[in-house]
């Protein structure tokens, strides 16, 4: 009996041990998470999408792992003085879409990462006095931290989706003078950074860039560039010059993204003239100097022949 | 003129419904402008050489547009009834024209079609034109085309007077147009034209009419147009020689003997419209534009002048496609924000977003209204992205955004809309 009891414990010992192991890794999960959270509260992360993050992830039954894989690179970035709260928003989106688990953490890793990269783009374009002296001026001076994280977050958004992060620079640098800056707000700003993936979606960030650094030096305001990607995308799609496009789309005299406007205002214009341009005119290839109408010219009546 | 014109809308709203579920864009303009000429050749659309017509005009012009496109494409169908009265003149101008463009998309830069187009007038003579021109055009930027077309041009006359006389006249000619269009900024567009017979390449001079524009756009939509243009067309006619030619040495024969006479006419024009919105869908407009002949055969220089000027109506009968969705719209109302939804659905909307952490079913929308949701949301600056859920029958389900609504990819492979609040 003892053999067989001491047989028994010898086979029994691993899954004791494992339970064992098991359970404490179970309870220093456990504790990971709380730590984190804990963590997250000291660094500023918004308690209240926390604990609802928490609260659907259990519901769904999100093992603890996972979650502690979700939560820790928003405090990792909270620690870093960097915006965090669109990291758990993200995570609260996959959780209320529906999205397995494993691919909300994928995409929670890639915008943490996305944050870093833009924040090296964004602090010293902050610094600019240019930029200092707007951020006063269209929000305040005690809200520069919100607009600078604001900024992240767009940037984030851009370089998680394909934008170089060269790009973002250039753009910044491009309208980083004092004359433009001077008569635009951050939130137009923020508008530009946003829209860039979507004029890019052709695969040509420069391109974007071009049409985004145009609009903010031609005094779009943030309404009239989020309509900038659907006009240039409309008249790409009717193989027109985006610009026309653009300009009706965002006008705010004008009706969303018309492009076959500027195609009959044409006609208005006088393109057509009933027909395409190059004909002689008749009146002028009949009466030869004269034109219908007119007297006799010189050099007498003659049978006249226009060179068409 | 009224049959023709509810023959040109119905026309372009049965081709629009013809393939349900393709995209499409369909406007129609109702132009009406009173003016003076002393030329027809400033008319816009008539551009007909005649000065003995100088008189106070008006003229009702009713066009429409409806265009097919997918992502290579793009079909573009155009008809218009003009309407146009002379004062002082028995003459009234009526007709119309069509117009039917395709182009299709080879590369990125690169798209290639044809311009086809018939246009008719009628007044104390009626004039007939139909014309082809295949396009190549090229996008070396966004912000540049340059477009090359040549093709073929019919043009028919009846009872066209020359000398008193009533003829009947047709020709064919082969013409080729150049144009440029680029936009230096957002704020200025300029064009240049260079248009021809194909006959009198590659002697350029022998026949051209040549355009220039410069278009500032201001802000709210109001635009100043600049034009000028340069046309030039030689003639030959042979002319009865009365004493041998004159000058020294004596050139030509003896009398009665008839020489070849080289002519050429320039046109230099000038002029400038201005466009003032004063909503989405009226606009008033002025136009000036003169031009000076000059011509070998004569000595004088002559000068003609066209001042019009009118009210536009422009309606969108199709925005973007007819592939529905929502579009929810956004005002400030007492601080708070507020969004209306116009939705034909049975079920009950919520608005679910970064401004309620995503939670389902999220804000619900109280209908007001047939088919019209209304919701009220206290927001801070900054930007949101949300969704909206339609609960039927217990039944959840994520209802689309129109095209004309900003989304951005949501990273899970879907689309959120965006909301951006200022102070």
């Amino acid at each position: 009996m003892k053999y067989l009891n001491k047989n028994k414990l010898l086979q029994l010992l691993p899954i004791l041990l494992l339970c064992f192991v098991g359970s404490n890794v179970v309870q220093a999960q456990q504790t990971s998470v709380d730590e984190l959270i804990q963590r997250a509260n000291e660094n500023g992360i918004d308690q209240t999408a926390l604990a609802e993050l928490r609260t659907r992830a259990q519901n769904r039954g999100m093992g603890e792992e996972q979650l502690f894989n979700i939560i820790e690179p928003a405090v990792s970035l909270s620690q870093e003085n960097l915006p965090a709260d669109h990291i758990i928003q993200k995570a609260l989106e996959g959780l209320s879409k529906g999205v397995p688990d494993n691919q909300i953490a994928s995409v929670i890793n890639r915008m943490k990462s996305s944050t870093q990269q833009a924040a090296q783009v964004v602090d010293p374009w902050m610094q600019n006095p240019a930029v200092q002296k707007m951020v006063e001026r269209s929000d305040g001076p005690e809200n520069s931290q919100r607009v600078r994280n604001r900024m992240i977050e767009a940037s984030s958004k851009a370089i998680s989706q394909n934008i170089p992060s060269e790009s973002v620079n250039q753009i910044l640098t491009e309208i980083g003078d004092e004359s433009i800056l001077s008569e635009k707000a951050s939130s137009d700003i923020i508008a530009a950074i946003n829209i860039l993936p979507d004029i890019a979606a052709g695969g040509q960030p420069g391109v974007a860039q071009a049409f985004v650094v145009r609009a903010l030096k031609g005094g779009f305001n943030s309404e009239e560039l989020l309509k900038l990607p659907m006009a240039v995308n409309m008249a790409q799609k009717r193989n027109q010059l985006p610009a026309a496009g653009v300009l009706e789309g965002a006008s705010q005299q004008l009706q969303n993204g018309t492009p076959a406007s500027q195609v009959l205002q044409n006609l208005f214009n006088g393109n057509v003239g009933g027909g395409p341009p190059g004909n002689v005119p008749k009146g002028l290839q009949d009466n030869p100097g004269q034109g219908k109408g007119q007297g006799q010219g010189q050099g007498g009546r003659g049978q006249g022949r226009g060179n068409n | 003129m009224t049959r023709i014109v509810l023959a040109v809308i119905a026309a372009l709203c049965s081709i629009a419904n013809l393939a349900y579920g393709q995209q499409w864009q369909t406007v129609f303009y109702v132009d009406s402008r009173v003016g003076y000429s002393s030329n027809t050749y400033l008319n816009p659309y008539l551009s007909e050489w005649d000065r003995s017509v100088a008189s106070g005009y008006g003229t009702v012009t009713v066009m429409g547009q409806t265009a097919w496109f997918d992502d290579k494409n793009v079909a573009e169908f155009t008809a218009g009834a003009v309407f146009e009265p002379v004062f002082g003149q028995t003459d009234t101008w009526k007709g119309g024209l069509g117009l039917i463009n395709y182009r299709r998309k080879f590369t990125d830069n690169l798209t290639g079609g044809i311009e086809t187009g018939a246009s008719y007038f009628s007044s104390s003579y009626q004039r007939t034109l139909l014309w082809a021109q295949p396009t190549l055009s090229w996008f070396p930027t966004p912000f540049t085309n340059i477009k090359v077309k040549a093709g073929t041009n019919y043009r028919h006359y009846n009872d066209y007077v020359v000398d008193s006389v009533a003829v009947n006249s047709k020709d064919q000619t082969g013409l080729y147009a150049l144009e440029l269009e680029t936009w230096p900024s957002f704020q200025w567009r300029l064009s240049a034209g260079l248009y021809g017979s194909l006959a009198t390449l590659p002697s350029v001079g022998r026949g051209f009419r040549s355009t220039g524009s410069a278009t500032h756009i201001f802000e709210d939509g109001e635009s100043l147009r600049f034009t000028v243009g340069i046309e030039q067309y030689r003639n030959e006619f042979t002319t009865t020689v009365p004493d041998g030619g004159g000058g020294f040495p004596p050139v030509g024969g003896p009398s009665g003997d008839t020489e070849i006479v080289e002519n050429t006419n320039r046109i230099f024009r000038l002029g400038v419209e201005a466009n003032y919105p004063l909503n989405q869908q009226l606009s008033l407009f002025l136009n000036v534009e003169g031009l000076q002949y000059h011509s070998d055969a004569v000595s004088d220089n002559l000068q003609d002048i066209q001042v019009s000027g009118g009210v536009r109506l422009t309606f969108n009968a199709t925005r973007f496609n007819n592939r529905g969705g929502i579009e929810p719209d956004w005002q400030k109302n007492d601080s708070r924000q507020e969004v209306q939804i116009r939705y034909a659905g049975e079920g009950q909307l919520y608005l679910v977003g970064d401004f309620n952490n995503w939670q389902r079913p999220g804000i619900p929308l109280v209908e007001q209204g047939e088919n019209r949701y209304v919701a009220h949301l206290d927001l801070e600056m900054g930007s949101y992205e949300y969704k909206v859920l339609e609960i039927t029958g217990g039944e959840e389900g994520w209802i689309s955004f129109s095209e004309n609504i900003y989304t951005v990819d949501d990273g899970y492979g879907g689309e959120n809309a965006m909301l951006l609040i200022e102070e």
